[in-house]
């Protein structure tokens, strides 16, 4: 998506007509990111709303070298990961038990979801693996990144990862028997 | 990338769920309050505002100053001041006891009361009239037959009339008429003169005029250099805000009109305080404490009786408990303000003293509102609030002061200055504040004059 120059200048002005097209363009994606980040529905609200505020607010930081759009991802990915320290700081989140990771070729299950559907499984991820399941898998960032952005190292990151993806494929393994059954 | 990875990175890029509406209403609430103000919106307007005001202090200076007397081509002063030095004998009038008449420069006839016509031809060569003890004499000087004729008005002594009497006297049987008037009629006189007759005339010394002096009187004007430390008080009667003393640092140029009158503008920072309470509403998620929770009961009958055994695990508990905190807060801004002061001077000996008031505008360019110092980053916060009231972005006072100057050097004074200043504007946006202020001032300065 792209924005003229002289719509970004209405933005900084804090046009307020240009706000509201400007949200209800990017509203909407960047709403599937805080619902993919966010512990609970009510989450995703708040980082969006966060998000935007930040966005407004700092537009002039925005140097108009890259994507507007872009830049306005990584603001509210920024904000999400906010959101996710507050909640690791407010007591040890349940990290679920390691699952051995099977070989599974029933990908198909994933591809027959609906994206909302696979999203409701990933937030039942707990947050540490939906955090940086997120941020790798959907996100790219890397690794190395995602140890710098979570104060976490980098083998705890790929760690994480592992168990999210583990956790994901028991998940959707259940889903497969439910259908079996059914 | 593994093939889940791609397959869920693929489902979420076309992911666009439509997010409730109450999001929106709370980012432009958002924005509202984290926006500054719209008037004087951006730091940089106000400067541009505060600068702008000065460029037009200056201006207005520079207009008021009097314009000094510049001789070029406009006679209208010379006229008057002349006037004024005939009637004051203060001009170095030449008198020719044969003619026992002093001869001034004069530009219109219509400003003469007597006239001497002086009329040259070889009939009448000593046709001269003249009305002794006049004390103005016009003469006319027509060189009517010459190309290069001249007909000015000038100052000239009787010497220089007798030289023209020759110059009648020659070949030419010219009428000559002079009328007084200034030195360069004198000089192109003198041109025309050298063509028509010999150079021995010619080679007189330059003919001076006679004119007065024509510099203005001198000007008891000047300007001031200062530069102030001010110290201020503010009086006012709202319960949850101490305003602490503010202190500025100014720089004020002053232009003195005259004797007594000057004005003093200038620029300068103010850096002002206040302390007041903030509210912090959080939950700070401590580990408060463990119990072991039973999960299960198990029953077995021992000797005949049932005997209950209870599995239990230990359980954390977790401080979820809403706290309230009230703690002391400053908030801090700097202003940049641009005082305009007319005031009324009077020199002593040692000591000078003045009175002064006029405008101040005040533009705040920064501030920093505190927040509580909890350890922020272990605890929920669920509210937080800086219960001092928002500043204005900008207001104006009314400075009314009084000082004396104590002379250190020949152009270098102390000032010490006490000061009323009164609040035009609220300086808080909340009505709830909207009260009207006023404040004492003591202002310290060290004053450079330039005379």
């Amino acid at each position: 998506m792209n924005f003229d120059k002289s719509f970004i200048k209405k933005l900084r002005k804090g046009d307020g007509k240009a706000q509201e097209v400007f949200y209800q363009q990017l509203a909407p994606k960047m709403y599937g990111i805080c619902l993919r980040f966010a512990a609970n529905r009510a989450e995703a609200d708040d980082i969006l709303q966060e998000g935007f505020i930040r966005v407004f607010t700092h537009l002039k930081d925005f140097r108009s070298e890259g994507s507007l759009e872009g830049w306005v991802r990584r603001t509210i990915v920024n904000t999400a990961i906010n959101f996710y320290k507050k909640r690791k700081k407010r007591g040890p989140t349940t990290d679920l038990e390691y699952i051995k990771e099977t070989a599974d070729d029933k990908y198909y299950i994933i591809e027959k979801m609906a994206a909302d559907e696979l999203m409701e499984l990933i937030s039942d991820l707990p947050d540490g693996y939906r955090t940086v399941f997120n941020l790798n898998v959907v996100e790219g960032y890397t690794h190395k990144e995602i140890g710098e952005i979570l104060d976490i190292s980098e083998n705890t990151s790929k760690s994480q990862l592992s168990r999210a993806r583990t956790s994901l494929q028991k998940k959707l393994q259940a889903i497969k028997r439910k259908e079996n059954l059914g | 990338m593994n093939h889940m990875d791609q397959l869920v990175r693929e489902k979420f890029e076309h992911f666009t769920p439509t997010p409730p509406e109450h999001v929106w209403t709370g980012i432009q609430k958002g924005i509202a309050v984290n926006s500054t103000p719209t008037f004087f919106g951006t730091y940089k307007t106000r400067i541009t505002f505060a600068a702008a005001i000065l460029l037009l202090a200056a201006f207005g200076l520079w207009w008021m100053l009097p314009v000094e007397n510049e001789f070029e081509g406009d006679y209208s002063a010379a006229e008057v001041n002349t006037t004024q030095a005939s009637d004051d004998n203060t001009s170095e009038n030449i008198t020719d006891p044969e003619w026992e008449s002093e001869v001034v420069v004069a530009e219109t006839g219509q400003d003469i009361e007597q006239e001497t016509k002086t009329d040259f031809t070889t009939e009448n060569n000593a046709g001269i009239k003249t009305e002794p003890k006049s004390s103005i004499v016009v003469s006319e000087i027509d060189y009517s037959n010459n190309p290069a004729s001249v007909s000015s008005k000038e100052t000239i002594s009787s010497g220089q009339i007798s030289q023209i009497n020759k110059l009648a006297e020659g070949p030419n049987e010219e009428s000559v008429k002079t009328n007084t008037t200034n030195v360069s009629t004198i000089a192109a006189m003198d041109i025309a003169l050298q063509d028509e007759t010999n150079a021995s005339i010619i080679n007189q010394p330059p003919i001076t005029p006679n004119l007065p002096d024509l510099n203005p009187v001198t000007k008891n004007n000047k300007w001031g250099h200062g530069i102030y430390f001010t110290s201020e008080i503010m009086l006012n009667d709202l319960d949850s805000v101490q305003l602490l003393p503010s202190y500025a640092l100014n720089y004020e140029p002053s232009y003195h009109f005259n004797e007594h009158w000057f004005i003093r503008f200038g620029i300068g920072t103010s850096y002002q305080r206040e302390r007041g309470f903030a509210r912090l509403d959080y939950i700070s998620n401590d580990k408060i404490g463990t119990y072991e929770e039973v999960y299960d009961v198990t029953f077995d009958s021992i000797a005949g009786e049932v005997v209950p055994t209870y599995h239990t695990k230990t359980t954390d508990v977790w401080d979820s408990v809403r706290h309230l905190q009230v703690t002391e807060v400053t908030n801090r801004y700097v202003y940049v303000q641009t005082p305009l002061l007319f005031g009324y001077y009077k020199k002593e000996r040692k000591f000078n003293w003045f009175v002064y008031g006029g405008p101040a505008f005040n533009v705040m360019v920064s501030k920093w509102v505190e927040e509580p110092q909890e350890n922020l980053d272990l605890i929920e916060i669920v509210d937080l609030q800086n219960n001092l009231p928002e500043r204005s972005p900008y207001y104006m006072q009314l400075w009314l002061g009084a000082g004396i100057e104590y002379k250190i050097g020949k152009q270098l004074a102390i000032a010490l200055e006490p000061n009323y200043r009164y609040y035009f504007n609220h300086v808080y946006k909340d009505d709830k504040y909207k009260t009207a202020l006023s404040s004492f001032s003591l202002r310290f300065g060290v004053v450079f004059t330039v005379k």
